[in-house]
């Protein structure tokens, strides 16, 4: 039988299921009383798998493979395609491909069991074909050209190109022109025998949807056998220090566009406490550089920044950086007050109302997610990707204090996990 | 669904609200209406950016923001849309509800960020002289050049801006509110000063609010904010028509860039705008044209030809206009042109099916279903039906959808006519420089 555990939260007057599917799946229902439903079914199959071992042989993937995969998945066996499915139902279907993850994705108003049933349909039964395989490589080439051709996109790749020796979440996702010239149906066959089974998923959804209801669909699509998850993604060693503190690029833009990273290899295994640090890092780097500050105005006032200014902590199990970005006549300038902003506030201590204020909003921004069927259901599946529950976030917050802001201030940001990628006009 | 509708002469604005405890998050808006103007719009544009960096009592962008993270990171966002001929200067602020403040806080979260904006507004900051402040003003015509100049950074949206203005030309629902970078050089402290009671007096203000409080209460902040302000009687100009080009022969520009991929624009002209019979039906055929993944352009031009790796169309219902946008391969170019041309013909003709016609209403149905899914959606259908002059609900625009034919939707067709095609391309070998 399947386990399901019941999460509820009183600030919000929510709450939502979370059930281990006898086949290994991971199963989360939010029920919500809303137009929309909302569907996401992961894989932990992402770009930056690239090498793993599966009784004792090693594989070898080309770049790229995740992305391909996931174009070619929406064609069923009995010649059908899921976009046809979904649109014939009144439903919105998409995917996309990051470097840990696949994820399939619908929304519909109507029709939801029928669309439950289908997402795991088409995910969980391939069909590629040598033609189906060599049409999509001439559809990718022209997504890689187009991506090319975004600077911001570009400016991004080049800064973790240049913050990673091993890292593969520096991977490109898309792969080259050239690295997915060598997929084939088999290698596309193999990928999904050896990641796509339930124990390596997960089936999130949010709305018109009763949780008793789902365990009877995936109990019909996926069945109940168990079957073991065995790949085994090679692991990497990871120096602390930059590959290269400084790239850039010529294109054909307004004014120079820039990414600052700092790389973060203090990556705490316990997911609470990995937490913990992600939303520690966000409050400190809103303090220090958001538009309440007076790093900010400053900057904007001086011109060396333009709106749009950004910056924020991302963290996983693999890998952890800050990165800022936005546009500047001066980047290289511009990193030096960044970081003449970080001694300052090592000098001078954390302001305690800049604190309580910063923290309001990021509860509220946590608040704000529950007004969406398509947030809530990303919100769980990215918690739930980390072992984490949704509605610890608030015990997550509220263990955050300054004096820890101030340890994570003191001792991360060290001279050698800078990097600065910059775009510059042609 | 806005069933309160308050309307304050003396200060000449209606407040349309939906009072429910739906949604976390409440939004208020204040939409400032003006008739698109080449000269009028990007001084305006300017001047809110001016305004919008500091008041009498919030002398700063941080000052702002910091009173307005206090409501818990409150949100105040402002753009300008350019609707059928008029410019929609909008300001719109998200905050978090009363009841989901922390224990022990009783401040009043709508209040306080209402006043914050209105402050803004209404009681700009100026120097001795009287004039709004000279290094705002050159900090945000900087800003405003720099996005001017940024533009070519995204070349979809670039390229389909180009063919908009070469098919539009002169004509009003072309205006754009940004200016040319001369016109923002030239824009003087005195210019931008003065316009503000111009645009406070010959505005049309509309608002709108869904969240938990009273209507009324909100109506009197607003209202007891504008006394001191001299409000005109402008009134909304309620007719949309549909743009008319006069060319007999098809419009063709070939731009070139330093680019990969090459970005196939085409212009064409529907004569449709909202407040037609065929509005809906309009909408229909675009939607199995070129509006989804399974429309005709997506499947023939990209699954079926691999001639791109997007192909979809955009119905512009306030100036009659369809949009038809691609990313190709630049020796690709005459080969979708074709085949793009080869899909609309078809479509003149009656060729597709009674599903594809049933999917296309199912999807537009189940769009209009999930409208009532956040604030900014319920906000966005009633106020551009506004705009257009139609008084409909959701369920008279879901019962119109139904009711289109095939014949309709074959007769929306054939009034479609390709006006402009627009191509932007690199002008040598292909960018190979990154193994």
């Amino acid at each position: 039988m399947s386990e399901i555990l019941t999460y509820t939260s009183d600030i919000l007057s929510e709450k939502y299921y979370a059930i281990k599917h006898q086949s290994g799946l991971k199963i989360y229902v939010f029920p919500k009383n809303m137009s929309s439903t909302y569907g996401i079914f992961s894989v932990r199959f992402g770009g930056s798998v690239i090498e793993y071992s599966l009784d004792g042989k090693d594989v070898i993937l080309p770049e790229g493979c995740a992305h391909f995969l996931e174009h070619k998945m929406f064609d069923n066996p009995d010649g059908s395609n899921a976009d046809d499915v979904f649109s014939s139902l009144g439903a919105y279907d998409n995917a996309y491909t990051s470097s840990e993850r696949t994820a399939y994705i619908f929304s519909a108003t109507d029709n939801v069991e029928k669309c439950v049933e289908h997402l795991l349909y088409f995910v969980t039964n391939p069909y590629f074909t040598k033609e189906s395989v060599k049409k999509e490589i001439g559809i990718i080439a022209e997504e890689i050209r187009g991506c090319k051709d975004d600077p911001y996109d570009r400016c991004y790749v080049d800064m973790l190109e240049a913050m990673y020796h091993n890292n593969p979440v520096k991977t490109e996702i898309c792969g080259s022109e050239k690295s997915i010239s060598e997929i084939t149906p088999d290698v596309l066959y193999k990928c999904c025998e050896d990641f796509y089974t339930p124990e390596n998923m997960m089936l999130v959804l949010c709305g018109n949807v009763d949780p008793d209801g789902i365990v009877e669909i995936v109990d019909r699509v996926i069945g109940t056998d168990r079957k073991k998850y065995r790949a085994d993604v090679k692991s990497f060693d990871e120096p602390r220090t930059v590959r290269k503190a400084f790239t850039e690029r010529k294109m054909a833009v307004g004014k120079p566009l820039f990414c600052i990273g700092i790389k973060d290899t203090d990556i705490p295994a316990d997911p609470r406490v990995r937490y913990k640090r992600l939303e520690g890092m966000n409050i400190l780097l809103n303090m220090l550089f958001s538009a309440a500050g007076d790093f900010y105005l400053e900057m904007l006032e001086s011109g060396l920044l333009s709106p749009g200014f950004d910056s924020g902590y991302s963290s996983s199990a693999q890998s952890a950086y800050v990165m800022m970005s936005g546009e500047s006549d001066d980047p290289i300038l511009l990193l030096e007050k960044i970081k003449e902003q970080i001694k300052k506030a090592r000098r001078e201590g954390l302001s305690r109302v800049d604190f309580e204020r910063e923290k309001k909003c990021h509860y509220s921004s946590y608040v704000a997610d529950f007004d969406s069927t398509e947030d809530v259901a990303f919100a769980l599946t990215s918690y739930a990707t980390d072992g984490m529950e949704l509605f610890e976030y608030p015990d997550v917050v509220s263990s955050v204090t300054l004096e820890y802001l101030t340890e994570l201030l003191n001792e991360s940001f060290d001279e050698d996990s800078f990097v600065l990628s910059v775009i510059r006009p042609k | 669904m806005f069933e309160k509708v308050i309307r304050r002469e003396d200060a000449n604005f209606t407040l349309r609200a939906i009072k429910t405890d739906r949604f976390k998050m409440s939004r208020l808006s204040f939409n400032f209406i003006m008739p698109a103007d080449k000269e009028k719009s990007p001084l305006c544009k300017l001047m809110l950016a001016v305004m919008m960096r500091g008041s009498r009592r919030y002398p700063s962008v941080v000052e702002i923001n910091r009173h307005l993270d206090e409501f818990y990171g409150a949100t105040v966002t402002w753009r300008t849309n350019s609707v059928g001929g008029r410019h929609v200067f909008r300001i719109s602020c998200e905050m978090i509800n009363n009841r989901y403040r922390f224990a022990g806080d009783n401040q009043n979260i709508l209040r306080g960020v209402a006043e914050i904006v209105l402050n803004v507004l209404l009681d700009p900051m100026l120097d001795e002289n009287g004039l709004l402040c000279a290094q705002n003003i050159e900090s945000e015509k900087k800003i405003a050049i720099d996005a001017i100049q940024a533009k070519i950074n995204d070349q979809k949206a670039y390229s389909a801006e180009q063919c908009h203005k070469y098919m539009l030309g002169d004509d009003a629902s072309g205006i754009s509110s940004s200016g040319t970078i001369e016109q923002i050089e030239g824009f003087t402290a005195e210019e931008l000063t003065a316009n503000i009671a111009y645009f406070l007096e010959n505005s049309v203000l509309e608002c709108y609010y869904v969240g938990e409080e009273n209507a009324e209460e909100i109506a009197d902040i607003i209202d007891g904010a504008f006394t001191a302000v001299k409000r005109g009687r402008a009134t909304l100009e309620l007719s949309e028509k549909a743009f008319v080009s006069g060319r007999d022969s098809v419009q063709t520009i070939d731009e070139k860039m330093e680019v990969s991929q090459g970005r196939l624009n085409i212009g064409c002209l529907c004569g449709t705008v909202m407040s037609d019979r065929d509005y809906y039906a309009m909408n229909l055929f675009n939607e199995i044209f070129g509006g989804s993944s399974v429309a005709k352009l997506f499947i023939n031009v990209r699954e079926k030809q691999s001639l791109c790796y997007y192909c979809y169309s955009a119905y512009h219902s306030a100036n009659g206009t369809i949009m038809i946008n691609c990313g190709i391969k630049k020796e690709n170019r005459d080969r979708a042109l074709e085949e793009i041309k080869r899909q609309l013909f078809l479509m003149q003709n009656g060729e597709f099916s009674d599903e594809e016609i049933s999917t296309a209403k199912k999807t537009i149905l189940s769009g209009m279903r999930q409208i009532n899914d956040s604030p900014s959606s319920l906000e966005a259908f009633s106020f551009r039906r506004l705009l257009a002059g139609v008084g409909e609900e959701l369920s008279d625009a879901a019962e119109k959808i139904d009711a289109v034919t095939r014949e309709d939707i074959i007769a929306a067709a054939k009034k479609v006519k390709i006006d402009t095609v627009y191509f932007l391309s690199g002008d040598g070998e292909e960018d190979e420089d990154d193994e």
